[in-house]
């Protein structure tokens, strides 16, 4: 009898042992911030280590320095700063690799993106404390220096020269470059991880918490605060990590004399955009080609160019417009769902393109 | 001759109750927890990379305010948080208004101060993140 008693206990108590064990096992959630490139970064990487997570955010910070001291229009000392100040520089093998990055994007994407309008953008001051309306002869002058072929790389001798007036701004491409250096790292380790990187989000592997292991990202509503969705994407990165890049006529914006102007300026003109686009999300492998295509399909409009663009690039993307309508992509619209108390409503390509 | 059964490993209808039971009190306590850990939002105030600041949203009702630096206050209050002062020029931080669910973010990037929301668990209801 006693022998039996014994043997049932034993059987509860293990039963009880295994589901414990079931219950505390699996990735834990670690959380990560840092400032960088003058955006607020945030992670949250799923691990089963704690420490070693800790280690590989630590080792991305460098990395993501590095790149900052190498890209950073801010900081005077920087290689792009040092262009700019005198017109040419000896600067990092690094740089060398992204400029030249950099100018094969903004040529595929037919210069709508354009990282020589650093004289026009300068005039703005959008990322100053007060930006202003420049005077037209001035942004004329400065829109006249727009002109990628007016670079020159000097691999042999990791040299960049500019031509007269000219000014680099990498202001388009640097948060997608910052959120490639968290991908490779992250994806050497292969842990899931969920990056917001200024707004450009990166998410690798599965997420633990999401259904079917899928990420639940929201898009900003454009004519609401910055923490207002609108709609969001079902992502699924197990197979590789995605980006998604979003250029909004929301952000960095002011108002002089009852007009608003916002950051996303025509190459071509000096002056915003305005062709009725709220915003373009862009959903892509790549975070710098997510973060260009969303500033040159801003620029371009939706048209049947833009969607060779994003062919090229193997990307999707959701174009939302200032009436309300959006427009997704093949692939983007099987991922995308709208909030039911949204006024916004997806259209067809015909109604969105004319 | 019939073989004797094996009083040691004999399963009775008693064993099964047992059993059954155990799982599904367990099934009930893991429900529980994990539907408790999903609404915990935690608040955390990370300054110049120091975190000043960590509360679960939820058991916050009276009005707090945080200083982190000088010339920026962060109020807690009725399970929200947000900047309502600021020294920078632009408050874009202010205007990120009182947040209160996981997704949510604040961020004062002039005085690197960043306000984060995060709740373990499932947030099914809620996005892993925001592209803005």
């Amino acid at each position: 009898m006693k022998k039996k008693l014994s043997v049932r206990l034993s059987a509860v108590l293990l039963c009880l042992c295994i589901i414990l064990t079931v219950c505390s096992c699996g990735a834990k959630k670690a959380e990560f911030t840092s400032f960088a490139m003058g955006s607020a970064v945030t992670a949250a990487v799923y691990t089963e280590n704690e420490d070693e997570a800790a280690a590989l955010w630590s080792e991305i910070c460098t990395a993501i320095s590095d790149s900052d001291k190498a890209l950073s229009a801010t900081d005077k000392a920087s290689d792009i700063s040092r262009i700019n100040a005198s017109g040419t520089a000896v600067v990092s093998k690094y740089t060398v690799s992204f400029l030249e990055k950099a100018v094969l994007l903004c040529n595929t994407l037919d210069r709508k993106t354009d990282i020589t309008l650093g004289a026009a953008t300068s005039l703005w001051g959008f990322s100053s404390d007060s930006p202003q309306v420049p005077d037209e002869e001035a942004l004329k002058n400065a829109v006249g220096t727009v002109d990628i072929d007016g670079i020159f790389i000097d691999e042999a001798n990791s040299t960049v020269s500019l031509q007269k007036g000219q000014k680099l701004d990498l202001g388009a491409l640097g948060k997608g470059e910052g959120c490639d250096i968290i991908r490779e790292k992250l994806t050497e380790k292969g842990l899931s991880a969920c990056v917001s990187f200024g707004g450009n989000i990166l998410v690798t592997g599965k997420n633990p918490s999401g259904k079917n292991g899928m990420w639940k990202i929201g898009l900003r509503d454009p004519k609401k605060g910055v923490n207002d969705v609108f709609a969001y994407l079902t992502v699924d990165s197990s197979s590789g990590a995605v980006c998604i890049s979003t250029s909004g006529s929301y952000e960095k914006a002011f108002e002089r004399n009852g007009k608003r102007y916002h950051h996303i300026l025509d190459p071509e003109t000096g002056y915003p955009v305005e062709n009725g686009i709220a915003s373009v999300n862009i959903i892509c492998r790549s975070g710098l080609n997510a973060d260009a295509l969303s500033t040159a399909l801003f620029v371009n409009g939706l048209n049947d160019r833009a969607l060779s663009f994003l062919k090229a690039f193997s990307a999707e993307a959701v174009f939302v417009f200032k009436n309300g309508s959006v427009y997704a992509t093949k692939g983007a619209d099987k991922i995308l769902t709208i909030s039911n108390n949204s006024s916004y409503k997806t259209v067809s390509y015909e109604e969105a393109a004319k | 001759m019939k073989k004797q059964r094996n009083s040691f490993l004999h399963i009775t209808k008693y064993d099964i109750i047992i059993l059954a039971a155990v799982l599904f009190i367990s099934t009930v306590f893991t429900g529980i927890r994990s539907f408790r850990k999903g609404r915990l939002v935690t608040a955390t105030v990370i300054c110049n990379g120091n975190t000043v600041y960590s509360a679960v949203l939820s058991d916050k009702n009276e009005e707090t305010s945080i200083t982190p630096k000088d010339g920026v206050t962060i109020t807690v209050k009725d399970g929200r948080i947000g900047f309502t002062e600021s020294s920078c020029k632009t408050h874009e931080c202010v205007k990120c208004g009182m947040i209160s669910k996981p997704h949510e973010t604040a961020v004062c990037l002039p005085n690197k101060i960043i306000i984060v929301l995060s709740a373990p668990g499932n947030t099914s209801d809620g996005y892993d993140a925001v592209v803005y």
